[in-house]
C-alpha cells in the first residue's frame, strides 16, 4: 500500500523484499535460520528511528540482515551442520527441505561477510560496486572478502 | 568447470535451499532479546578487585631489545597496562583490596606516527614508527594518553591522527589477535575517511608490533564494531596490518630507524615502480651526504620489503635526516618522498602530564 506521501508502508515493503532476503539470509547462516534473521532484521529496520528518511529501502534492508547474520552466533551454521549429520532423518526439523550438506560444509568455512561478498556477487550477479552499496563497505573490502573467500574455498573450487 | 562457475554453482546451489519467507513480523519475535549492556571494562575490573577475581593477564613487556616477552600474571588492577620498555617489572600489593598490580616505571615502545604527503593530490600519509619514551613513572598510562601527549612534542615532520579522547580501555591476546577495547570516542574516527583509515593504520601497526602477521579486533563496550567513522567503515573481523595499507603512503616504515652492531637499519615496506626506491641521508642543513638505491621485495602494484644497513658514520643522531622516496617514471624527478629524522639516542622522550 502506497500513503499519501508515496512511501510503501512497512507491508508492502516487507512484502516486496521479504523473498530475496530470506534467499539473502540463507547464504549468510544457511536456511534454517534465514527466516529468524530477516524476521529480526525487518522490525529492527522498521523500528529504527531513521527507517522514514531512508531513501533506499532494500539496500538499507539488505545492511541490516548482514548486520543481524552477523550478531547471530559464528558458530550457530556449525553447530546445526554437526546436529544434521548426527540426527536420524526423522529428527530433521523440515524433511521435505532439500538441504545440500556440502554446500553448507563450503558455507561454513567462510566469515559472514565472506558470504555475503560472495552471495551477492556470484548469486546477485552484482558489480563490486553495488555489492559494497550493498554491504555498506568499502570496494577494496569486498573484494578483500572475495580474495579470502576464494583462498578458503581452495580445496572445493579446484 | 572453472573456479568462478563453481563459485556461481555453489550459491546457486546455496540460494535454491532458500526457505519460504517468514509471516510478515507483527509481533516482537523470541529471537528479538537484547542482551543486557555490558559494563564497561574499567568498571568491571574496580568491581574485580573488590571481590579480589584472580585474572591472567598476560602483558607483552617489551625487553631492552625489542623482543617481546609475554608475562602471565595474576592481577586485578582498574588497568590493563599495555606495553613498556623497562629493566625490571614490580610488584606491589595493596592492603585495601589485596591485588596484585605491576607498576610500569617507563612506558617506552615504538610507536606508529605519519608523516604528510608533500601534496595530498599526490600521495597518501606515510605510516612512521619511532621509539617514544614516556615519562614520568605513571602505572595507570595507558598508551594512547601517551600517543596523546606526544601531540604537542612531536618529531619533526610527523603527526598523529588518533583524536586525544580516544582510549583503549583494555587489551588481551588471544590466538594472534589483539582484543582491544576502545571508549566510544573511537567510534567517532578522526574526521574524514583518509584521516580514519590513518588513524587505524597507526592503531594497528603500534598494536601488533612486533609481530607482523598479529592483528587487531576493536570493541568498544565489549561488542565488535559495526559502525567507524565518518563513512561508517565496518570492523566487525580483526584486521591486519595489509587491510588499509593501500591508504597509507607508497612508502612506509616497519621498524624504528635504529643503530646496531652493523649500522642504522632502515626497514619498510613500499609498492613502487620496478621496486627501486632512493635513498639519500641528509645533515642538519639538508645538504645530501650519501645516496642509494634500494630495491624492494616486490613492486609497481604489489607491497615488498626493504632493508637498508647504513654505515654508523653516515649518521650524526639528533641533526641526519633519513630521505625516501622513488623516480618519477615520467620525468625521473624525486616523487613519494617521506623524511624521516634520526633522535639522538634513537629513542624520542615525552613528558607526560602538564
Amino acid at each position: 500500500m502506497i500513503t499519501a506521501t508515496g512511501v510503501m508502508d512497512n507491508e508492502s515493503v516487507y512484502r516486496n523484499y521479504s523473498e530475496e532476503l530470506t534467499r539473502y539470509a540463507t547464504g549468510l547462516v544457511g536456511p534454517f535460520d534465514a527466516p529468524d534473521v530477516v524476521t529480526d532484521a525487518c522490525l529492527k529496520a522498521f523500528e529504527g528511528r531513521s527507517w522514514p528518511e531512508v531513501v533506499d529501502r532494500r539496500a538499507y534492508l539488505y545492511r541490516t540482515v548482514l548486520t543481524v547474520a552477523h550478531d547471530h552466533h559464528r558458530r550457530t551454521l556449525s553447530r546445526r551442520m554437526r546436529e544434521m549429520k548426527s540426527a536420524s532423518p526423522d529428527q530433521i526439523p523440515d524433511p521435505t527441505a532439500s538441504i545440500d550438506l556440502e554446500v553448507l560444509d563450503a558455507v561454513v568455512l567462510l566469515s559472514v561477510q565472506q558470504r555475503a561478498a560472495v552471495f551477492l556477487t556470484y548469486w546477485e550477479d552484482l558489480s563490486p560496486d553495488a555489492v559494497a552499496a550493498r554491504m555498506g563497505v568499502s570496494v577494496g573490502a569486498v573484494k578483500r572478502h572475495l580474495a579470502r573467500a576464494r583462498k578458503r574455498l581452495g580445496e572445493i573450487l579446484s | 568447470m572453472s573456479r568462478e562457475e563453481k563459485m556461481r554453482d555453489l550459491m546457486a546451489r546455496l540460494a535454491s535451499m532458500s526457505p519460504e519467507p517468514p509471516p510478515f513480523p507483527e509481533e516482537t519475535p523470541m529471537a528479538r532479546h537484547q542482551e543486557p549492556r555490558r559494563a564497561r571494562p574499567a568498571l568491571v575490573f574496580a568491581g574485580a578487585a573488590a571481590l579480589v577475581i584472580a585474572l591472567a593477564v598476560p602483558l607483552l613487556i617489551f625487553t631492552g631489545n625489542g623482543e617481546p616477552e609475554v608475562i602471565a600474571t595474576t592481577t586485578t588492577t582498574s588497568t590493563i597496562p599495555t606495553t613498556s620498555t623497562t629493566a625490571s617489572v614490580t610488584t606491589t600489593t595493596t592492603d585495601a583490596t589485596a591485588t596484585t598490580a605491576v607498576v610500569l616505571p617507563t612506558w617506552s615502545r615504538p610507536v606508529f606516527l605519519y608523516q604528510a604527503p608533500v601534496s595530498s593530490f599526490v600521495g597518501n600519509p606515510a605510516l612512521v614508527p619511532v621509539w617514544i619514551e614516556v615519562s614520568p613513572v605513571d602505572p595507570d598510562v595507558e598508551f594512547t594518553e601517551a600517543l596523546a601527549a606526544v601531540d604537542d612534542d612531536l618529531p619533526d615532520g610527523l603527526e598523529n591522527a588518533i583524536p586525544s579522547d580516544v582510549e583503549i580501555l583494555g587489551l588481551r591476546f588471544e590466538d594472534g589477535v589483539w582484543i582491544a577495547d576502545m571508549n566510544e570516542a573511537f567510534l567517532a574516527g578522526a574526521g574524514g575517511l583518509l584521516a580514519d583509515m590513518t588513524m587505524l593504520n597507526q592503531l594497528i601497526y603500534t598494536l601488533i608490533y612486533p609481530l607482523p602477521d598479529a592483528e587487531v579486533l576493536f570493541t568498544v563496550d565489549g561488542q565488535p564494531v559495526e559502525t567507524f567513522g565518518s563513512e561508517g567503515l565496518m570492523l566487525t573481523e580483526p584486521v591486519g596490518r595489509d587491510e588499509f595499507l593501500d591508504q597509507a603512503h607508497v612508502i612506509n616504515l616497519s621498524e624504528p630507524i635504529v643503530e646496531t652492531d652493523d649500522g642504522w637499519i632502515v626497514r619498510g615496506r613500499a609498492n613502487v615502480f620496478e621496486a627501486t626506491l632512493a635513498l639519500n641521508v641528509l645533515d642538519g642543513s639538508g645538504v645530501v651526504t650519501h645516496e642509494e638505491f634500494v630495491t624492494a621485495s616486490c613492486g609497481t602494484g604489489c607491497w615488498g620489503e626493504f632493508e637498508v644497513t647504513l654505515d654508523p658514520d653516515l649518521i650524526v643522531p639528533g641533526e641526519s635526516s633519513i630521505q625516501l622516496f622513488q623516480h618519477s617514471a615520467q620525468d625521473g624527478s624525486a616523487v613519494d618522498v617521506i623524511t624521516v629524522p634520526v633522535p639522538a639516542g634513537g629513542v624520542w622522550s615525552v613528558t607526560l602530564g602538564n
